[in-house]
């Protein structure tokens, strides 16, 4: 009996199987554009961003670019081992987890607070334009950024040291200063991103209902009372979300950025995961460790996950919201 | 209809430019002959007599404008096609592991030691021991005089899979403002040792930086960490003790913090930097070639310590434009307080950086061409070619036998880039050959060819090794080095400018801080390969 019931159920599975394939190829007949537009995006994802993670094996072996991924010896744990071994390790985790905290709890909320007064200003135009303005560093490369900020800081002859000078100070090399590379690349984070942001953010207020805010109207509400009780509950299932992406990130600070800022007088602070591995796989003076510097990233990978994990759990308990 | 034509447009074109960038550069008739072959036109030159050479763009632009090799190559009926690689030192090397893994290798490519030691055994690049023998004879001859050499570019297999680019041998020249010094009423003979110039600086400083905040005496570009020499506490190596960092930085960025001078030499910059003798900038490893030359050449500096024809390069690029009285001159090296001679610290006989190894792919045929060239350099003919380029051309031989160059350096130096001239500077990567030291110099403005005399002498200039590191060995260094020698230089650089306090104590901890990174074993390992190099 149990084992008709167990064939019966197979049975039911092979035939809910073969349904699903079978409605999944009518789905493409009838809309064969659709998914013929969908390809590219398709192959695109597959070649060039889940494909290429394959790569990340060479981690589990002494990797030679003649050998190739296939060829090289494999070292299994080795270069993970060595990581743990390694004196200099703790020193770029505390760096980067400094960083990556300061950028999430400085910058994620901007973009939003932004967003939120950006929603009441009444002239269309203004706010357009406010927005477009806001959103164009988003286009700046890492370098003039950079350049721009040793320009405005300059000791000689930048306009923040002319200001200091001005009011009887004495210049500061703001550039040459560990205290200051963690601010200074916060600034250049809000400045480069809010902008981009925020649209998120202003996309989302366009959703909700008109009615809301005219109920709360002739309920007597006053301005921050809608943007507390009414904009800002609406916009948080996007807000979660973004949470949630920017913690996934938290490892992945900008590294064009702080290899511009960088210099030996700021290295105690700005010495991160990143530019670590940068200095062993590409800069280095004898034969490239690409295999260490791989281990490393998944390392990190690894720690990103398990914390966006957790974020995505505590946002459904506390917020009935998540991203997977 | 039509929106299912535009669907299949769209998508195509999409499909078509996201791939665009895959595949190799394949070409028909390849057929298996290896991918120097197989690279189309950046791979195996067909014809008999060329080939093929990945190389530095810098160096492939300026060895366009060499007229000297354009008479080697009329003279060996060899061609060379340049395929240009990225400006910087380790693109070009990360580009060689690109075209490793995609097989586009040229016939020959420039490269370091430490990829040759290790892509050579493994199959990537062509033993050239054996053909050298068969078609290089004069090459073969040089790297039987020269035991250093042999050892260098040998592995314990007896196979050469690369060989090693010669580079004159010179140190750091302290250069400064001749008017300058001669205006605020100083002798510049005067100034000896360290004491005396900082007692200079300090005169200077009070002459022009009253008028002037940003005055600072002492000026220059990047590391700031460069005035070991003058302390006597560069790294340093020898059969008994290793002392530093020496792989890499035998010249440049050398310093042993345990030798009780370095205390000394941080203690005194950091008083530069305290009165505002050192740009600020500068000490702070914050300043660019571009502010310092701008320094240099408005009146907002007088010393700097850097590359050998340096101070030349300020008379010619804007020093009399700015100032009708613009004077460099180069000083004598300092002295300790007994009267010894402060040896400057020197660049290695041989670039290990610059390497040229040749795609084991290659037919016979074709490394047979590749070493008919680079052992042209060794003939006769050849080094005099490269070194003074064309009788009654550009040098003339005296009654004695000595040759003049019978161009003018400032003429031909200041020629429109891209435009042909006679340029004997064999700092430059041209292609492997000896380097005759004497041509050099004397291929340089009458400032800098005096300093060369006065200055380049075993007196003056320490020895530098060329040390041969196992693969096991290289990859340890390179990787502690990546993590010492920045932390060196930043802790430096945070106690001179007061980010850090310094004090014994401070210095102390410093030096255990560098121990316990690596710099010990660093040392260790520097030691073996020198026991190895030299066999004792």
């Amino acid at each position: 009996m149990a084992g008709r019931k167990k064939a019966g159920t197979a049975l039911a599975s092979g035939q809910r199987k073969k349904g699903i394939i079978q409605d999944f190829i009518k789905s493409i007949k009838k809309d064969w554009i659709l998914y013929l537009l969908l390809l590219p995006g398709l192959l695109s994802l597959i070649l060039f961003k889940i494909g290429p993670v394959g790569g990340m094996i060479i981690a589990f072996e002494k990797f030679s670019a003649f050998q190739g991924v296939f060829g090289s010896p494999w070292v299994w744990f080795d270069n993970f081992k060595k990581i743990f071994a390694d004196p200099y390790i703790p020193k770029v985790v505390i760096n980067t987890i400094i960083l990556a905290i300061l950028t999430v709890v400085v910058v994620f909320p901007i973009p939003i607070i932004f967003s939120l007064f950006l929603n009441e200003v009444r002239l269309k135009w203004v706010r357009s334009t406010v927005q477009s303005f806001s959103f164009l560093p988003y286009f700046i490369s890492a370098a003039v950024m950079v350049s721009i900020l040793y320009t405005i800081l300059s000791p000689g002859s930048g306009i923040v040291n002319n200001l200091i000078r001005s009011l009887g100070g004495e210049p500061i090399n703001f550039m040459a200063k560990p205290g200051w590379f963690r601010p200074l690349y916060v600034i250049l984070e809000i400045w480069q991103t809010f902008g981009y942001s925020a649209i998120i953010y202003i996309a989302a207020m366009m959703n909700i209902d008109p009615s809301l805010y005219e109920a709360a109207e002739v309920d007597g509400a006053n301005r921050w009372d809608k943007i507390l009780k009414i904009t800002l509950p609406c916009i948080s299932t996007s807000v979660i979300v973004m949470l949630i992406i920017s913690v996934g990130n938290i490892f992945t600070v900008n590294l064009d950025r702080i290899l511009l800022m960088y210099n030996s007088s700021v290295y105690d602070t700005a010495d991160v995961i990143q530019t670590y591995v940068y200095r062993m796989a590409f800069e280095s003076k004898g034969f490239p460790d690409y295999s260490y510097g791989t281990a490393v990233n998944i390392l990190k990978s690894v720690i990103a996950f398990v914390l966006v994990s957790f974020v995505n759990k505590m946002a459904d308990k506390f917020a009935e919201t998540r991203l997977f | 209809m039509r929106k299912r034509m535009i669907s299949v447009i769209l998508t195509a074109a999409m499909i078509g430019t996201m791939l665009a960038g895959c595949g190799g550069k394949t070409d028909s008739k390849g057929g298996g002959a290896g991918q120097a072959e197989q690279a189309g036109g950046e791979g195996s030159s067909a014809d008999g007599n060329s080939y093929t050479m990945f190389m530095r763009n810098t160096y492939v632009n300026w060895i366009k404008e060499l007229k000297w090799y354009d008479a080697a190559e009329a003279n060996t009926g060899i061609h060379v096609e340049y395929v240009e690689g990225p400006d910087d030192f380790n693109d070009v090397y990360s580009e060689i592991d690109q075209r490793i893994i995609s097989n586009t290798l040229p016939d020959a490519v420039m490269t370091k030691l430490a990829q040759t030691n290790v892509y050579g055994p493994q199959g990537a690049f062509a033993d050239l021991a054996p053909y050298i023998k068969q078609y290089a004879p004069n090459l073969q001859k040089y790297i039987d005089e020269n035991p250093d050499y042999a050892a260098l570019v040998t592995d314990e297999n007896g196979a050469i899979y690369g060989l090693v680019k010669e580079s004159p041998i010179f140190t750091d020249y302290l250069g400064y403002r001749a008017d300058h010094l001669e205006k605020a009423g100083i002798d510049p003979a005067s100034i000896k040792t360290v004491d005396d110039f900082t007692e200079t600086m300090r005169a200077l400083k009070e002459f022009y930086g009253k008028d002037n905040p940003n005055y600072y005496p002492l000026d220059g570009r990047e590391n700031p960490i460069r005035f070991a020499a003058w302390f006597d506490c560069p790294s340093n190596i020898s059969a008994e003790e290793s002392n530093g960092i020496y792989i890499d930085h035998q010249k440049d960025g050398s310093l042993d913090i345990m030798d009780e001078n370095a205390y000394t030499m941080v203690e005194t910059m950091k008083a530069w930097y305290d009165e505002g003798l050192i740009n600020p900038e500068f000490a702070a490893n914050t300043r660019t070639e571009g502010d310092w030359e701008a320094a240099m050449i408005n009146g907002n500096a007088t010393f700097m310590y850097d590359y050998y024809n340096r101070a030349e390069w300020f008379m010619a690029n804007g020093g009399k434009d700015a100032d009708p009285d613009y004077q460099m001159g180069v000083l004598d090296m300092f002295q300790d307080e007994n009267g010894n001679i402060l040896k400057g610290t020197s660049c290695c006989k041989y670039k290990e950086d610059c390497v040229t190894a040749v795609n084991a792919q290659c037919s016979e045929e074709k490394i047979k061409t590749i070493l008919t060239f680079i052992d042209y350099f060794y003939t006769e003919e050849g080094m005099i070619v490269a070194n003074y380029g064309v009788e009654g051309e550009s040098f003339k031989t005296e009654s004695d036998g000595s040759k003049t160059f019978i161009v003018d350096y400032a003429a031909e130096e200041a020629t429109p880039e891209g435009e042909k001239r006679w340029s004997f500077l064999g700092d430059r990567f041209t292609v492997c050959r000896p380097i005759d030291n004497e041509a050099f110099f004397a291929w340089n403005s009458p400032l800098i060819a005096e300093a060369a005399e006065r200055i380049n002498t075993d007196e003056n200039v320490m020895k530098a090794y060329n040390l041969k590191y196992t693969v096991e060995q290289t990859e340890e260094l390179s990787n502690l080095v990546a993590t010492v020698f920045d932390a060196e230089i930043a802790g430096i650089v945070s106690f001179v400018t007061g980010n850090k306090e310094f004090s014994a104590d401070a210095w102390k901890a410093f030096q255990d801080e560098m121990n316990g990174l690596g710099l010990s074993r660093i040392e260790e390992i520097q030691l073996e390969a020198y026991h190895a190099t030299f066999g004792n």
